[in-house]
């Protein structure tokens, strides 16, 4: 009986926030709209999901309706990913399992998902916009290993949805889990010497670490076709040292004939469902007005709090930046785990409703749907 | 005087110049007998174990206000490195670890043949943030094997090293002619251009700086790379019942040297001891610790390690719910904290100034979980009797601990220490046999 009130809530809840998702930025969820539908998908997470009730508790949070609005929702330290299942369903329904990269002495953090549609609307809507808002289609060339091989990571399955979403005919995966064989420059060099015969415009997508480390070893420089384009993830997060943000976009800029104005910062976790991106890109092939730093999309929100005092930092004015703080996510695409996600991070407002990070801080382990893959490429390549 | 303000990237333009004045001492270096330059290089270490001599009584406040603590704690840490640096124990480390001071200057008899030992013909060290005087460690290392070092503190490090070459030039310009101390950006010229002339570099650091550096080695350089470690504590059952109070100053004073910033502090003690009891350690363990190193407050920590600690204190809380986490204590408006969990191998701890005790029905528990982070565990310290210290030792040395100490001397390892589990000075120097 409880469980199917539970599905009966969450097939409720998943059809409103797809609804929201699928309204992207057309008709943006209201502050009011938003409101309500977390407060609900929290009381969801009280309801079925005793650990974080027994948290919340001890947040002197005793009731759903003790949360007047989003904002006061206890966030989960994304370290509890580590602990136990993080889930408001029972296991014999899992969908699927992503896993952070844990460290070498840490276990790695498990997302469970119901199912993988909320995720995947998300991941669909905020990459048309950012990555491709100018075609149907794009060859999509990905520094990671092919889904069958990686399919715990959260990085891979989304560059899966994109190749079924937007890729177009030779998009592929270009690193390989095989301990024997590890990256093949060859056959990525053969696959960026087809896009400029073809002139056929491609996104390259990647971690940080990936570009880093795959572009010395091509040993070549293409001007890929106009329009070609690159997001770039997980540069900032402990990976800074090896794959500094400035060379790596010099270095995209110089080896693939990619400029910066087609070069898109993507951030991301395992812990999340949902993505940023800059607007970079979107500004610069349709000459929207949306300011810098990763932008929020309509379905999520994020604050940026003085860490101790859980008091919000002032916001940056327009094109300024604003005060340091934690980075609090609120992901209604989370319906089944956490929707509120305290993290580590250090960010600031970049203008009304953009953040930067600032890095994570020393002494705090490197994490991240995309150091899962750095790390991976660390070992076979 | 040299400030922190004073490190500054180097500018590309200036450096060259700088290199050329390290290369001339090198050739000045060359003539000098060995002897001299141990007893110049032990004159500047004697001044920093005086007090009251200007430079140290600079260096104490300079050092104090950079890491918001009382002089006395920072005067602890430099004893605990300059009162070893003496002129007897920096000619016996070169005796140890090289054979015969007399191989550094020409050729001469050892092991059945002729031979003569080279110090690197420039030696650049790359610090890491960690404890103060590690880095002038390197740099003494260098100067012993009369080789000129540039040195590179770490980003927002103090400038003790800095400090110490004036204190050399002051007492012997010759040598402090053959010490460079500047910083300079990552991948800019000046990192190439010193990289390139350093035929050894010693660098320290975590991993991805480690990575990093194995990237930019060149076949014929020589490069000693000092990655993460970490250190434990084991308090048998014996040292609890015993003097309990001596055993938890003599555990604060390992942990709580340098903020916990270096990789002889333990990041965790095994206590001999039921759950109920070694949390009844958490608050005295916290005062001990608060007391060796009386730093600011979480509350007044920069936005990072206040970031930091509010995610480990809402993970505490997790665990707590989940029933896995045990107590701990340090609230916000405290420096330390103090946390029971169940015995795990040795972690780095998730935010600045953290101790974990674990309980542990036998000490010989923790040999088992150093075991499993072999190659990374710098020392485990020990309060016990004895036989007991004797019989872990070598369970501990099996498992792959580099250094086993007594509880209370973790933080005094001899010159000669074996350093990752290394010589040191032999590390740096290159060989040539002559067989006549």
């Amino acid at each position: 009986m409880r469980e199917r009130t539970r599905r009966a809530e969450a097939e409720h809840l998943d059809a409103e926030i797809l609804d929201a998702v699928g309204r992207g930025w057309q008709e943006p969820l209201a502050e009011l709209e938003f409101d309500r539908l977390a407060r609900e998908v929290f009381a969801h997470q009280f309801r079925f999901n005793p650990v974080y009730r027994q948290f919340c508790l001890m947040r002197r949070v005793s009731a759903a309706p003790d949360v007047g609005s989003w904002r006061d929702i206890p966030p989960v330290p994304t370290g509890a990913f580590k602990i136990g299942r993080w889930t408001t369903f029972p296991p014999e329904v899992e969908a699927a399992v992503f896993r952070t990269s844990g460290t070498t002495v840490g276990a790695p953090g498990i997302h469970g998902f119901e199912c993988l549609g909320l995720m995947n609307a998300a991941i669909v809507a905020s990459a048309r916009r950012y990555l491709v808002p100018d075609r149907e289609r794009i060859r999509c060339l990905f520094l990671s290993p092919p889904p069958a091989a990686a399919r715990d990571s959260s990085l891979v399955h989304m560059f899966a949805v994109f190749r079924e979403a937007f890729g177009a005919p030779g998009s592929g995966f270009f690193l390989s889990h095989r301990a024997d064989g590890g990256f093949r420059p060859d056959r990525l060099a053969n696959a960026l010497d087809a896009a400029v015969r073809d002139r056929e415009s491609v996104l390259v997508a990647g971690a940080a670490l990936a570009f880093h480390i795959v572009l010395p070893a091509l040993a070549g420089r293409w001007s890929l076709p106009s329009g070609s384009r690159a997001m770039v993830t997980g540069g900032a997060k402990g990976v800074r040292r090896m794959a500094d943000p400035i060379r790596i976009a010099e270095a995209i800029a110089r080896d693939l004939g990619i400029p910066a104005s087609h070069q898109v910062a993507e951030y991301g976790m395992t812990e999340l469902s949902s993505q940023y991106y800059d607007a970079g890109l979107r500004t610069s092939l349709t000459g929207g007005e949306e300011g810098p730093g990763f932008r929020v999309p309509p379905w999520a929100r994020v604050r940026i709090v003085d860490p101790l005092t859980g008091r919000e930092v002032d916001s940056g004015a327009k094109n300024d930046s604003g005060a340091e703080g934690a980075v609090i996510h609120y992901d209604l695409a989370n319906r089944a785990s956490a929707i509120a996600l305290q993290t580590s991070d250090l960010g600031f407002w970049r203008g009304e409703d953009g953040f930067e990070l600032h890095g994570r801080e020393p002494g705090a382990e490197a994490r991240g749907c995309s150091l899962a893959a750095d790390l991976w490429l660390e070992r076979t390549i | 005087m040299a400030r922190t303000d004073d490190l500054i990237a180097v500018g590309e333009r200036r450096v060259r110049e700088r290199l050329a004045r390290l290369e001339r001492a090198r050739d000045a270096f060359a003539a000098r007998p060995l002897a001299e330059v141990v007893a110049a290089v032990a004159r500047a270490c004697e001044r920093w174990r005086d007090p009251m001599d200007p430079h140290r009584r600079d260096g104490e406040e300079a050092l104090a206000a950079h890491w918001r603590v009382p002089a006395a704690a920072i005067a602890e840490v430099l004893d605990g490195a300059f009162g070893t640096w003496t002129r007897s124990a920096l000619a016996d480390w070169i005796e140890l670890e090289i054979g015969a001071l007399p191989v550094l200057e020409d050729f001469a008899p050892l092991g059945g043949v002729r031979r003569r030992a080279h110090g690197p013909r420039l030696l650049a060290v790359i610090a890491a943030r960690g404890v103060p005087t590690t880095i002038v460690g390197d740099l003494l290392a260098g100067l012993l094997l009369k080789a000129p070092v540039w040195v590179k503190p770490a980003s927002g490090a103090d400038d003790l090293a800095a400090r110490f070459a004036d204190t050399v030039a002051d007492c012997d310009p010759g040598l402090g002619a053959a010490i460079e101390v500047s910083s300079w950006r990552t991948g800019s010229e000046t990192e190439t251009a010193v990289l390139a002339a350093a035929d050894t570099i010693v660098a320290t650091g975590g991993t991805e700086t480690i990575a990093a550096m194995r990237g930019e080695i060149a076949p014929d350089q020589r490069v000693i790379l000092h990655g993460p470690r970490l250190s434990a504590a084991i308090l048998t059952k014996e040292a609890l019942a015993g003097a309990g109070d001596e055993t938890i100053a003599a555990l604060a004073r390992d942990t709580a040297f340098a903020g916990q910033m270096g990789c002889l502090s333990p990041v965790v003690a095994y206590v001999e001891a039921a759950p109920r009891d070694v949390a009844d350690l958490l608050g005295p363990v916290q005062a001990a610790c608060a007391g060796r190193w009386p730093c600011p407050p979480r509350l007044e920590a920069p936005p990072a390690e206040r970031a930091a600690y509010a995610e480990w204190q809402a993970l505490a809380g997790v665990e707590a719910a989940a029933g896995v986490g045990g107590p701990w204590v340090g609230e916000t408006g405290d420096a330390w904290s103090v946390q029971v969990r169940g015995a795990a191998p040795p972690a780095p701890p998730a935010i600045p100034r953290l101790l974990i005790l674990a309980p542990v029905e036998r000490a010989e528990t923790a040999a088992a979980l150093c075991a499993e982070r072999r190659g990374t565990i710098a020392c485990v310290g020990i309060e016990g009797p004895p036989r007991r210290i004797a019989e872990l030792a070598r369970t501990l040395g099996a498992a792959g601990v580099e250094r086993v100490t007594r509880l209370g001397r973790m933080q005094n390892p001899p010159v000669a220490w074996r350093r990752d589990g290394r010589p040191t000075l032999a590390d740096l120097v290159r060989w040539v046999d002559w067989e006549t």
